[in-house]
């Protein structure tokens, strides 16, 4: 891209290009109804309980 | 030095005096001197923000690895810094905005010390790392007004940190956080424009993009790449520092993750990372102002430079009038101040709020504390300065390695701590000793004591010190009983069961 060599405009444009997608689909998403956040114990949730 | 110059830069400085003392006006509490009383709007933070990220040594160090390096430093300190920024927003900015709306906390110690049961421990380390870490970034920020005056002003070494520190404590003293984040919204827009300009302008006289990078082939094909086949910018010690500390800990520094206590409401955040990632842009691109440079150098158009550090100042005496070469170095001057006085707030609050108050419990009114916070963050700046008299060479590699030196202390105790309820406070003081140990103490003496023989490469001291860090927070804290934290005690509980209701150990 622009005669950079592909890895380099990987990390040069595409750093750049990613965070701007990301930042719009954040705010398109972002929801400011509750003051809770997800964190990971939601992601790996306990199955049981340990004795 | 021409009498417009001195014209252009004596305006540019007034005009952030008194944004500075307006600033001070609105102050009459540590919490409006620490997280600017009801909060901040979006532009503002987003501004001030990204002003923190882009420092001086920043600026000239940008255009001085594009001139020297070509693309290898900017893959190395910026090719993921977009993403760990957003990233940061992302993971932090709601927790934190939530927390400073219902909780007392003013500083990163705060924080983490809400999070981790309010232990004093937690509590001193993570004081230390910050006093620690942003005495080490004060002394770059110093390195480089100390550049510019010498170079640019022909004045002493000394004389030019006493104005350039002088002028960071008359705008800032007095307002804190709220002056610092209003003087950046001016001064990121100043540095902004001058280097989008700059960087368009010397680009379009090479060709624009395509044709820069096909001369700069023709000079060093290494140029171009993403990394060199040895030395310095070798492929491993590049990645390693771009993902670990530009993308796992890029916000642990607290000139950045402090300011999202600073954060008015949620609605604010919706467009704040889209905003930051366009002015991030705009203030680094003074890398292709060096690359072009390089080019024209080679081209015999512009004089070559011998430090790679001197390109910014030369083409500005170069190529421009007296008065905008004022107002030029002024924006530069702009960023260095701009990453001095958050490092300056935080330094102060660091010692006496969170060391010497909430650490070892003595006992400061409001006032009393202001006061003393004051008092210190001027000490500090003081010795910053005397340690700068004997500056590091090369600007930027510095920096680099004092954001990674933070990033490894505070990143992963804070990114961890709001987003994974498991964590216990002996993870977190393990983490800190062990990111003070490695990212702080251990990058420090490799750069002094152990310059001529260092211990590891400087560059992956950080990367190591996060991974490191990391590590011992998860281990430790699987390894001890689950704890409840105040910072999640507003969830409803059906969804998030407090700890020790779910597991017995």
């Amino acid at each position: 891209m622009l005669g950079l060599p592909p890895v380099t405009a990987l990390f040069v444009f595409g750093g750049f290009v990613l965070a701007v997608i990301l930042s719009v689909v954040f705010g398109l998403r972002f929801s400011d109804d509750s003051e809770e956040w997800s964190t990971l114990d939601d992601v790996f949730t306990p199955t049981g309980r340990r004795s | 030095m021409s009498m417009w110059t001195v014209i252009a830069i004596v305006l540019y400085l007034g005009v952030v005096v008194a944004i500075g003392l307006l600033a001070t006006k609105r102050v009459s509490s540590m919490r409006d001197y620490l997280v600017a009383g009801d909060g901040l709007g979006r532009w503002v933070v987003s501004f001030g923000i990204v002003g923190a990220i882009v420092s001086g040594a920043g600026v000239l160090g940008n255009a001085g690895s594009g001139y020297g390096t070509g693309y290898a430093l900017y893959v190395m300190t910026m090719g993921l810094s977009f993403l760990g920024l957003t990233m940061a927003y992302f993971l932090l900015a709601k927790p934190m905005t939530v927390i400073a709306r219902r909780h007392p906390v003013y500083t990163l110690p705060d924080v983490l010390a809400l999070r981790y049961g309010d232990s004093r421990a937690v509590r001193m380390l993570s004081g230390l790392a910050v006093a620690l870490g942003s005495l080490i970034y004060l002394v770059v920020q110093f390195a480089a007004i100390g550049y510019i005056g010498t170079t640019l002003f022909g004045w002493s070494l000394g004389v030019s940190l006493l104005v350039g520190g002088g002028i960071v404590v008359l705008y800032c003293l007095g307002g804190g956080i709220l002056a610092a984040m209003w003087t950046n919204f001016f001064q990121l827009l100043v540095l902004s424009v001058f280097v989008v300009f700059f960087a368009v302008y010397m680009v379009k006289e090479v060709g624009g993009l395509s044709g820069l990078h096909e001369k700069m082939a023709s000079i060093d094909p290494e140029l171009l790449q993403p990394w060199h086949s040895s030395g310095t910018f070798a492929w491993e010690n590049v990645l390693v520092y771009a993902f670990f500390v530009g993308l796992l800990a890029y916000a642990g520094v607290p000139h950045i993750s402090t300011k999202f206590l600073t954060i008015r409401n949620l609605g604010i955040i919706r467009w704040i990372p889209l905003i930051s990632c366009f002015l991030y842009l705009f203030a680094v691109a003074a890398t292709w102002i060096g690359m072009a440079y390089r080019v024209q150098a080679e081209e015999g158009v512009l004089p070559a430079v011998k430090n790679a550090d001197a390109v910014l100042p030369t083409l500005m005496l170069e190529m421009f009038s007296p008065f905008v070469v004022g107002l030029m170095i002024a924006a530069v001057l702009a960023a260095v101040m701009s990453t001095t006085d958050s490092f300056m707030v935080l330094s102060g609050a660091a010692v006496v709020r969170d060391i010497v108050k909430n650490g070892f419990g003595v006992r400061l009114t409001d006032r009393q504390e202001m006061l003393w916070t004051r008092t210190v963050s001027v000490l500090v700046m003081v010795v910053a300065g005397l340690i700068a008299l004997n500056p590091p060479t090369f600007v930027l590699s510095l920096m680099a390695v004092a954001w990674g030196a933070l990033a490894a202390m505070l990143g992963p105790v804070l990114y961890l701590g709001v987003r994974w309820q498991r964590a216990t406070r002996e993870g977190a003081v393990g983490a800190l000793v062990t990111g003070i140990a490695i990212g702080g103490v251990l990058a420090t003496l490799n750069e002094t004591v152990f310059a001529d023989d260092p211990v590891f490469a400087p560059w992956n001291i950080a990367a190591i010190g996060v991974v490191a860090s990391y590590l011992v927070l998860v281990v430790v804290s699987l390894l001890t009983k689950p704890q409840p934290s105040r910072m999640f005690e507003h969830f409803a509980r059906s969804r998030h069961p407090a700890p020790e209701a779910v597991v017995d150990a």
